[in-house]
């Protein structure tokens, strides 16, 4: 009668599947929408700085359980109707936005006054600026940061259990439910959830090393 | 119109906050001159390149480059800022970029060369300044005195008309200062471009510059040739200005 730990994980990987996709989308969304976010904070007209410290400031002032239950279960009576994926998504990477916008504003806020300024005294737009000689040298900087807050997405998508997601978590919940086995279930879903944060972690470590190559002296520099 | 000043600063007024850095500053500046700004720090030397250079806006006043006013923005004072290029006291080399993309990039962004194009221009003005070895290096591997001569050079690549050199040698050692100061001197000697160079080594301002301007207070206190303001200032606070220099 006992399920064996192996009859445990092929519903449990089911559901860390969605989880990995609800954290990729997710990422995608809140780092899409991080730099556009950052610059409107930084921006010179008022109405934008407005708009995106409104914007930062709700997304993170209030819970991302909370906005995913508005998006699941208020939207739907103003007509809107969305699936639980897509919902999850939204949600989840609206919300990290707020946090990554501001790793990104910190790393352009970061980067010295005087590249500004030579590239203004060489006539580049701020546009180019921006592209060839700020954010270039920002993402060096923002790369550690991202990693980090990928791995807290990875971990927030467990609130997507609660808008009926079968996720890792939801898998895990159900799975006791028929197993009577809470103690095994939850120590295998610990033990996932901690792998899939390991390529995380280490696509962090490499990308840190590839962006920061420039500030290396190598041995016996040319 | 060969008397016309190329640049005229008239009544320019800046102040950070309550720290009034310059007031009532006017100067005109002759095409091709090559101009020492020089006097005690905070007396608005840098403030008057940043202030041309359109780093930092100014409160009252105008400056006029070739005739044109930059007090407002517009595309005709885009165009006259154009001509000026500028030399700063930290490099501000760009570090992620190699020697030869710092001096490429803006030749081909904002005047359109080719890469080859750029890369010829960069060659030869990095040849000039002693460097064509260290096309590929990237500013870390370079002392401070290479990377202010990779910026002199980057500087030039925009075929400026007007070279802003702001204490281009105050954050180098010692023994580096000489390789900068030869290359500007040369610039000076054979270029044909006006200069605007603030500085504290007077002995270089004195036999690169046409013209010595002595500023305290945010206005020109004392300018003459440089013989003249050396030799024998008349003011009596570039006498003890000057003295407290060469007394160091």
């Amino acid at each position: 009668m006992t399920a064996s730990v192996v009859d445990l994980l092929p519903n449990l990987l089911r559901g860390a599947t969605v989880t990995v996709e609800v954290t990729v989308a997710a990422g995608a969304l809140a780092l899409a929408l991080s730099l556009p976010v950052a610059l409107a904070r930084m921006s010179p007209a008022w109405p934008l700085r407005v708009i995106g410290t409104t914007y930062v400031e709700v997304l993170r002032g209030t819970s991302a359980l909370v906005q995913l239950f508005y998006l699941f279960f208020i939207l739907p009576l103003l007509g809107i109707r969305l699936d639980p994926l897509p919902t999850a998504i939204a949600g989840l990477g609206l919300n990290f936005s707020a946090y990554a916008s501001e790793i990104v504003r910190g790393a352009i806020a970061g980067i010295d006054r005087g590249q500004w300024e030579a590239a203004h005294a060489l006539h580049l737009s701020r546009a180019a600026t921006l592209a060839r000689i700020v954010l270039p040298q920002a993402v060096a900087v923002m790369l550690p940061s991202f990693a980090s807050l990928m791995i807290q997405l990875l971990k927030s998508t467990a609130l997507v259990s609660l808008i009926t997601l079968s996720d890792l978590t939801f898998s895990g919940q159900a799975l006791i439910t028929t197993t009577g086995r809470p103690f095994a279930v939850w120590g295998l879903v610990l033990v996932i959830y901690y792998v899939l944060s390991l390529p995380l972690a280490w696509a962090s470590n490499r990308l840190e090393a590839r962006a920061t190559a420039y500030r290396a002296r190598p041995a016996g520099a040319i | 119109m060969s008397t016309e000043p190329l640049i005229r600063f008239r009544g320019l007024r800046k102040a950070f906050g309550a720290n009034v850095v310059l007031e009532d500053f006017n100067m005109d500046i002759a095409d091709g001159e090559r101009i020492a700004l020089i006097g005690p720090s905070g007396s608005g030397k840098t403030t008057v390149l940043r202030l041309l250079m359109g780093l930092d806006t100014f409160d009252g006043g105008e400056i006029e480059v070739g005739g044109v006013p930059l007090s407002r923005p517009s595309e005709q004072a885009k165009l006259a800022r154009r001509q000026i290029g500028m030399v700063f006291q930290h490099f501000n080399l760009f570090p992620h970029m190699t020697v030869m993309a710092n001096v490429t990039e803006a030749p081909r962004r904002v005047l359109g060369l080719s890469n080859a194009e750029a890369q010829a221009r960069a060659t030869g003005l990095l040849r000039m300044v002693g460097l064509e070895a260290k096309l590929n290096a990237l500013p870390r591997q370079l002392s401070g005195g290479q990377q202010q001569r990779v910026a002199i050079a980057r500087a030039l690549a925009m075929r400026p008309r007007i070279m802003l050199f702001d204490e281009v040698t105050s954050a180098l050692d010692p023994e580096l200062v000489g390789e900068v100061l030869r290359v500007v001197r040369q610039l000076a000697r054979e270029s044909g471009m006006t200069m605007l160079i603030v500085t504290h080594e007077m002995s270089f301002a004195r036999d690169v510059s046409d013209r010595v301007v002595f500023m305290e207070r945010g206005r020109v206190a004392e300018q003459g040739p440089p013989d003249m303001i050396f030799r024998n200032p008349s003011n009596e606070r570039t006498r003890a200005f000057l003295q407290a220099i060469l007394e160091r």
